[in-house]
């Protein structure tokens, strides 16, 4: 028996005029106001959920990383300074009390280092912001993807509970079982 | 099944659906640019790509998001020789024969620094992948105009979206063309940033 879309479709529209209705004013719709022609947003595409890319991604991650621990931020130095290439850039060196040790060889407290942070200049702060990474603040919680003692890009993952910050749809769950090992206790 | 099954399927998607935000983007970073940034870029780049055809593709990445309905605006500064990127207070494009050390995936990066609470200097390296310019020709790489759109995004301290549609959404798709033209969430990411 094949379906039946006639009934679907009544269904579709009672459904959207439920929605509709259940639509409160806060709601974070985008303005849709006429903008110059290139402007005007594109149609998007069929819409594809972002799960199975972060998941691609994290695995990707952790096939580069050489240790990949879960713990808590407890000092941030930074300074700045040239990268390999002569660029200028701000390093932070970041400690991290160990909790979960999900791939290599790590205890008590972890240090590693990223690009991206804040210094203090004679005149005031002055700050870096790179774009796949986000410096952590101290206290903060996360699991850290690192190689050779530095972040990989897109391997500071902060937590809030056991859910990825941000808008994330990763769990921590899903960090320890793709590293292969799941969670394995700290000192 | 019977039709009230049907009824109550349709009904159930479009509620599951409703629940999908429309807008998701993220705002990374206060600091907004206090008088209209100077755009400039090297054109020298490894995939055999004319500096005519890489200036004009890089250049309608911010032209995009200063069509959006927001107050940002910037300034087309041309070509520079520069290879290396530094706090200057001049804002560059520059292509790099290398994969980025710290991730080999990374298409491009962007180095945004702030000072005195004001946005003050950003910076886009390229890294070594295939790029293309334009909308054919296009072989298993990504073109400039999506990328450097996607990257300018971030010099105005929109995040990375969860929206698979948006512009800001952070993978991208060989060849695709949808990132250079600006998705509704990203649209009101700017406008939020830049009122």
């Amino acid at each position: 028996m094949v379906p039946r879309p006639a009934y679907a479709m009544v269904g579709l529209v009672l459904g959207i005029l439920l929605a509709t209705a259940g639509c409160s004013p806060d709601t974070p719709l985008p303005e849709r106001v006429s903008a110059a022609p290139a402007a005007v947003p594109r149609q998007a595409p069929a819409q594809t959920l972002p799960e199975d890319d972060e998941i691609a991604a994290l695995d990707e991650t952790l096939a580069e990383a050489d240790t990949a621990i879960v713990g808590i931020v407890e000092a941030i130095t930074a300074e700045r300074a040239k990268n390999e290439f002569g660029d200028d850039v701000i390093y932070s060196d970041v400690d991290v009390r160990l909790d979960q040790l999900l791939k290599g060889q790590a205890a008590g407290t972890a240090r590693f280092r990223m690009e991206g942070g804040v210094v203090q200049e004679p005149d005031g702060p002055l700050g870096l912001e790179v774009s796949e990474s986000e410096v952590p603040r101290v206290g903060d919680r996360g699991a850290f993807l690192l190689r050779a003692g530095r972040a990989l890009g897109r391997g500071v993952l902060l937590l809030d509970g056991d859910q990825v910050r941000g808008r994330s749809r990763l769990r921590l769950q899903d960090i320890t079982a793709r590293a292969g090992r799941g969670a394995r206790g700290g000192p | 099944m019977s039709p009230m099954r049907y009824l109550a399927l349709g009904v159930l998607l479009v509620l599951g659906a409703s629940q999908i935000p429309a807008s998701a983007y993220v705002l990374s970073s206060s600091y907004k640019w206090a008088t209209p940034p100077v755009w400039r870029v090297n054109p020298a780049n490894f995939s055999g790509l004319s500096p005519e055809m890489v200036e004009a593709a890089v250049r309608s990445g911010p032209t995009q998001w200063a069509q959006a309905g927001s107050t940002f605006t910037f300034t087309w500064g041309g070509r520079v020789t520069d290879t290396v990127t530094a706090v200057d207070g001049r804002n560059v494009v520059i292509f790099r024969n290398v994969l980025k050390p710290d991730n080999s995936s990374a298409l491009a990066s962007t180095y945004s620094w702030w000072k005195n609470g004001v946005r003050y200097d950003s910076d886009i390296t390229f890294w070594m992948k295939p790029f293309f310019t334009g909308t054919s020709g296009c072989a298993s790489g990504w073109y400039i105009e999506d990328v450097a759109t996607h990257e300018i995004g971030h010099t105005l301290g929109i995040g990375h979206s969860p929206l698979a549609a948006a512009t800001m959404y952070y993978s991208a798709s060989r060849c695709e063309q949808v990132k250079r033209t600006l998705a509704a969430d990203d649209i009101a990411a700017v406008r939020a940033q830049y009122p």
